[in-house]
């Protein structure tokens, strides 16, 4: 599907693409840190692990 | 992450979403897009951006409606992306689709307000980088109007009170780092001057932050589709089962077409719900986001279906990406609004465009005049 865009619209295009294949994709398999540390209420039943 | 952030940033390439603003890119919702959805490719791509939710809508919220020291506080290191933030409405006691059953309470003591409730799927409240959240709950719930009851307040994450009982999984996907937390606030007290706009205007927040999000959602959705559109055909030109390739035979191909079908429509109908966002206003283009708020999902997840259908049992592992971006959209069916709250939306919008025409019909049925005669069956 083809659209006419401004050329800055174009231009950021073209740089996000390369951005995503540069940067973005080759870190999609790093892992990631962990959520903070949850806090249990005893009444809620839940066991952080 | 971070290294991310910093390559982005050092490139120009940061806060694109914001449109009409001193903060943004001055891009349009039209020109922000395309952009956005490339971006959308990945589900770590928005971020890298500072283009992600929930942190863009938050941002919206505090530059359209926060107070300069508000901005200064929250907005400033937002934009910086020193910062994350989280959004608090959804909670577990009532069917939060409809925002007026919002049981939370903020209540006015001298300088201070004071907040109680149990929210959850407060996305980004499990981010250790995470600073800020906005509040809503019923500052006045006997107020007349239902929709001037609510309200929206700043509520920094470290407040006494403020405390994260667990995170939600996602079809087992913990979203780490940032998380979807049920989170309990009990007396938790906010100087009055963390309140947004005022009291009893949180509904009115809550829909200038909501139609900007959901086309955001929908742009990224459209970004998944491709790359789920992608992995399939390169599969299915790879991979041969009884004797033929996957893309020779008859099914691939129509899921092949059906799709690209799909996401082509959800493209154009996203553009024109962008354009007319920047046109007429982010109020007049409701229902115009409403029905790309149903469509985009589901039309991902389709797509996302079809190509794991196609790797066999590889899509469902976590080796493809297919099964955390299929679990991601299949949440965006149920996030900012279930299909079936939007379904409506657009069906009393239609209703209404026709409301005054149906009360000029006959009891026994439609007007003669009001139906085209096929040739031959003049009157």
């Amino acid at each position: 599907m083809e659209f006419t865009h401004s050329e800055k619209v174009i231009r950021l295009q073209t740089r996000v693409r390369a951005f995503m294949e540069a940067h973005v994709y080759p870190a999609e398999r790093v892992s990631r840190p962990r959520c903070r540390r949850t806090v249990a209420r005893e009444t809620s039943g839940f066991r952080p692990t | 992450m971070e290294e991310l952030k910093r390559h982005a940033r050092a490139d120009g390439l940061w806060n694109l979403w914001l449109p009409e603003s001193e903060y943004g890119a001055g891009l349009t919702n039209l020109e922000y897009a395309p952009l956005c959805e490339i971006m959308g490719r990945s589900v770590i791509g928005p971020e890298a951006f500072n283009c992600s939710a929930p942190d863009t809508g938050n941002m919206e919220v505090l530059a359209r409606y926060g107070t300069e020291a508000q901005k200064r506080e929250w907005l400033v290191p937002l934009l910086e992306g020193r910062i994350r933030s989280a959004f608090a409405m959804t909670e577990p006691g009532v069917a939060s689709s409809d925002a007026t059953n919002i049981e939370s309470r903020i209540e006015r003591r001298g300088d201070e307000y004071v907040l109680n409730g149990r929210k959850w799927w407060t996305s980004g409240a499990g981010d250790p980088r995470c600073t800020i959240l906005i509040f809503m709950g019923k500052s006045d719930p006997t107020h007349a109007d239902r929709h001037r009851r609510q309200s929206m307040i700043l509520v920094p994450r470290d407040t006494p009170g403020v405390t994260v009982l667990r995170q939600l999984p996602v079809f087992g996907y913990d979203d780490a780092p940032h998380g979807h937390s049920e989170v309990s606030f009990e007396n938790v007290r906010v100087p009055a001057s963390n309140m947004l706009l005022g009291e009893g205007r949180g509904f009115e927040i809550a829909q200038g932050r909501l139609g900007p999000g959901r086309i955001h959602h929908c742009m990224r959705l459209i970004g998944a589709s491709e790359r789920a559109l992608e992995a399939l055909c390169r599969r299915a030109s790879a991979r041969t089962s009884f004797g033929r390739l996957l893309s020779e035979q008859g099914v691939t191909r129509a899921r092949i077409a059906d799709a690209r079908i799909m996401i082509d429509q959800v493209r154009l109908l996203v553009l024109h719900a962008a354009w007319k966002m920047d046109v007429a206003g982010n109020k007049a283009a409701q229902n115009e986001i409403a029905m790309i708020k149903v469509v985009a999902p589901n039309v991902a997840c389709q797509v996302l279906d079809w190509a794991i259908q196609v790797f066999g049992a590889a899509g469902v592992s976590d080796d493809f990406g297919l099964a955390y971006a299929y679990a991601s959209a299949r949440t965006l069916r149920l996030a900012d609004g279930p299909d079936e709250v939007h379904r409506n939306q657009i069906a009393k919008f239609e209703l209404g465009r026709h409301a005054e025409a149906a009360s000029n019909e006959s009891p026994a049925g439609l007007r003669t005049e009001s139906m085209p005669r096929p040739p031959g069956h003049g009157a």
